[in-house]
């Protein structure tokens, strides 16, 4: 038999590897990657079926204890860093980022106002980016995968605040800013997400 | 509070399983000893969900053994029950025999 026949359904493989939790994911596959191929020397296909209803009757409880090991843990903290977000970015933007544009525009060989509002943007977007994705990196530091983390909380979340963003800008008119500021929140949180992902890589 | 739980249905077959297996308990013979005896379909999903849960409790403990070809170069997760999982053990057969004494099923 070739190696590609003893293989599990790679659609399947990918499913389980998505779900299930790190520290068991190896053990998991490989106990099923052994009693597959003891099953694969009777009938290939009968074992691609009972790999294909492993995985899908396993989706629910590893979904469900993906969730219960920390998903309100991670909803709380989620909320809670969006408001301290919330106040850090407005200190940043009123402290940092227009004190030094202020103070530069008022010495004597000041820039022309595009350059000022361009050293505003680089500080205020620069602060904004760095905190959202320091933020992430904090919230999403469980062993968890980037892609689960993206998908079950990063995904809900873009949504809401892409909602909120277009609520906002039709009651502002500020559609361009708004937008700007939302979708540079999702990419420093996936961002974060990421970094996070790679640290606890890293840590094994 | 750990001391006042009792075990699930599936932990205690889970637990069981992994004594009567002992240096040998790991997913796919713990799976394979329930099937075999309480002749019930058995999930890898469920039962490391179990196993797992098993584990925070402090009920289980695990260990990671070797990688075989026949595994695709993954290692076994082997698991034994602690002091405090037999005494949670001991605490829910005794209640079912307490409960099924007397009872003509």
């Amino acid at each position: 038999m070739s190696t590609r026949d003893a293989s599990p359904p790679m659609l399947a493989l990918r499913l389980l590897i998505f779900t299930t939790p790190r520290p068991y994911r190896e053990a998991l596959l490989g106990d099923l990657a052994q009693e597959f191929a003891v099953l694969s020397e009777r009938s290939r296909s009968a074992a691609k079926i009972w790999y294909w209803r492993q995985a899908l009757l396993s989706l629910l409880p590893l979904l469900g204890w993906q969730l219960r090991g920390g998903a309100v843990r991670t909803v709380l903290l989620v909320i809670a860093t969006t408001l301290i977000g919330w106040v850090s970015v407005s200190l940043w933007d009123n402290y940092v980022a227009r004190q030094s544009v202020a103070t530069l525009a008022a010495t004597e060989n000041a820039p022309s106002l595009a350059v000022i509002r361009s050293i505003y943007f680089f500080l205020f977007a620069g602060g904004f980016s760095l905190l959202g994705a320091a933020t992430a990196q904090w919230v999403f530091r469980r062993d968890w995968s980037f892609r689960f983390n993206v998908l079950v909380f990063l995904g809900p979340l873009s949504v809401a605040v892409l909602v909120v963003g277009v609520a906002m800008a039709l009651s502002t008119q500020l559609i361009g800013y708004v937008m700007f500021r939302s979708v540079l929140s999702l990419i420093a949180l996936i961002v974060g997400a990421y970094w996070a992902a790679q640290r606890s890589r890293a840590a094994r | 509070m750990a001391k006042n739980r009792f075990l699930g249905e599936f932990e205690l077959l889970v637990m069981t399983a992994m004594i009567r297996l002992g240096k040998d308990a790991y997913g796919a013979t713990i799976r394979a000893e329930i099937e075999s005896r309480a002749k019930r379909s058995v999930t890898v999903g469920a039962l490391y969900a179990t196993l797992a849960r098993l584990e925070d409790k402090k009920y289980v403990f695990s260990r990671v053994g070797e990688a075989t070809p026949q595994r695709g170069g993954r290692a076994k997760r082997y698991f034994k029950i602690t002091a405090l999982g037999r005494t949670q053990l001991d605490k829910s057969v005794t209640a079912i025999n307490r409960m099924l004494d007397g009872v003509s099923l």
